[in-house]
């Protein structure tokens, strides 16, 4: 694309939308959600389910695995953010922890 | 701008005083810590993807969406159009949509102090969870103050932060380690927010969410595979947890 401002301008209105009506709506009509719906488990799910197929996706794309090396480094890192994540509780420093793992693994691997 | 009138301006300027503000503000810290390494390597992914630094910096402005703005760079970079890429940005962000509607239980409408959009513009991940577990030890009149703190210093953070990484891409990635790592900031990002939001009962979920998305990714471009594992994985928690009412 070779302009994506549009692009860009449609998404954070839509973005901006999608936080502002629900909170609009519930904070004017006080109405509260049928959490047993189908809708609302479907809608429910859509965050996890999403941010799977991003980690999916990101470790297909971002992360270019050409050795077994580098196979454990990814082990490696993943393994980092888990016990971060579980033991620190923040996802900031579970982040950062796992790429400098993955970083320090790759570098080290290619300086030998 | 928001200030309607002087006398409210007069009562946002008393809970200034009062330290609501500043009390949101220094709740935001976390949120800080935490946005500002994730935004300097937005900039650095978006840059480059190929978009400039003042475009970099316009999605980190307008969209303030973490894990949506690394994927919408990924598919502009890929040439995917306009249709894809902004129907996948807002089902990745369509969980915000649920967000608004416990947050304003929080609020009382007696104590309105700012326009709804401007409350609602900040409804991230992070301010959303921590305003949730913080509002109701501030005085419900100073809530929206308090709130208006956090989110500024959440967003402050995430626009300064996306700035020095794009502007800064050509120094900080000469650095081999920096070079190798932020190849894996996005799967180790992922990795943390599914470990955040992923419950015992949304294993199955998770699952199914990732298996469609590595079977559909060998046959679709990256754009369709995620959107329909996405689907799958959602429909396969509506399919186990039917409709009682």
């Amino acid at each position: 694309m070779a302009n994506p401002l549009w692009l860009i301008i449609v998404a954070a209105i839509g973005t901006f939308l999608q936080r502002f009506i629900p909170f609009f709506i519930s904070h004017t009509t006080g109405k509260r959600r049928n959490r047993n719906s189908w809708w609302e488990t479907f809608l429910e799910g859509i965050g996890p389910a999403a941010i799977a197929s991003l980690l999916i996706i990101s470790l297909s794309s971002d992360v270019h695995i050409q050795s077994t090396f580098q196979v454990i480094a990814v082990l490696a890192a993943l393994c980092v953010v888990f016990l971060a994540k579980k033991l620190m509780g923040g996802v900031a420093i579970a982040t950062l922890l796992g790429a400098t793992v993955y970083g320090l693994i790759c570098w080290a691997y290619g300086s030998l | 701008m928001f200030l309607r009138s002087a006398s409210v301006r007069d009562r946002v300027l008393k809970n200034f005083e009062e330290g609501c503000f500043i009390s949101g503000l220094k709740a935001s810290m976390p949120i800080v810590a935490g946005y500002l390494p994730i935004a300097i390597s937005f900039g650095l992914i978006s840059v480059q993807y190929g978009l400039s630094p003042y475009m970099t910096i316009l999605i980190s402005a307008v969209i303030f969406a973490g894990a949506s703005q690394f994927v919408l760079v990924s598919l502009i970079s890929s040439g995917a159009g306009f249709w894809d890429p902004l129907v996948v940005v807002l089902l990745m962000n369509f969980r915000h949509a649920f967000y608004g509607p416990s947050f304003a239980r929080k609020l009382s409408p007696d104590h309105a102090r700012f326009p709804r959009a401007w409350l609602a513009a900040g409804l991230t991940d992070e301010v959303f969870a921590t305003s949730l577990s913080h509002l109701s030890k501030v005085n419900e009149q100073h809530r929206e103050t308090w709130y208006s703190g956090l989110q500024i210093g959440a967003y402050t953070a995430w626009v300064v932060g996306t700035a020095i990484g794009a502007i800064s891409s050509g120094q900080i990635t000469h650095l081999p380690i920096v070079h190798q790592a932020i190849h894996f900031i996005l799967p180790a990002l992922f990795m943390a927010l599914l470990l955040e939001f992923t419950s015992r009962n949304s294993l199955i979920l998770v699952f199914v969410a990732a298996s469609v998305t590595a079977i559909m990714f060998f046959v679709l471009p990256t754009y369709q595979a995620m959107p329909i594992g996405m689907l799958a994985g959602a429909l396969s928690m509506s399919w186990r947890k039917p409709a009682h009412g």
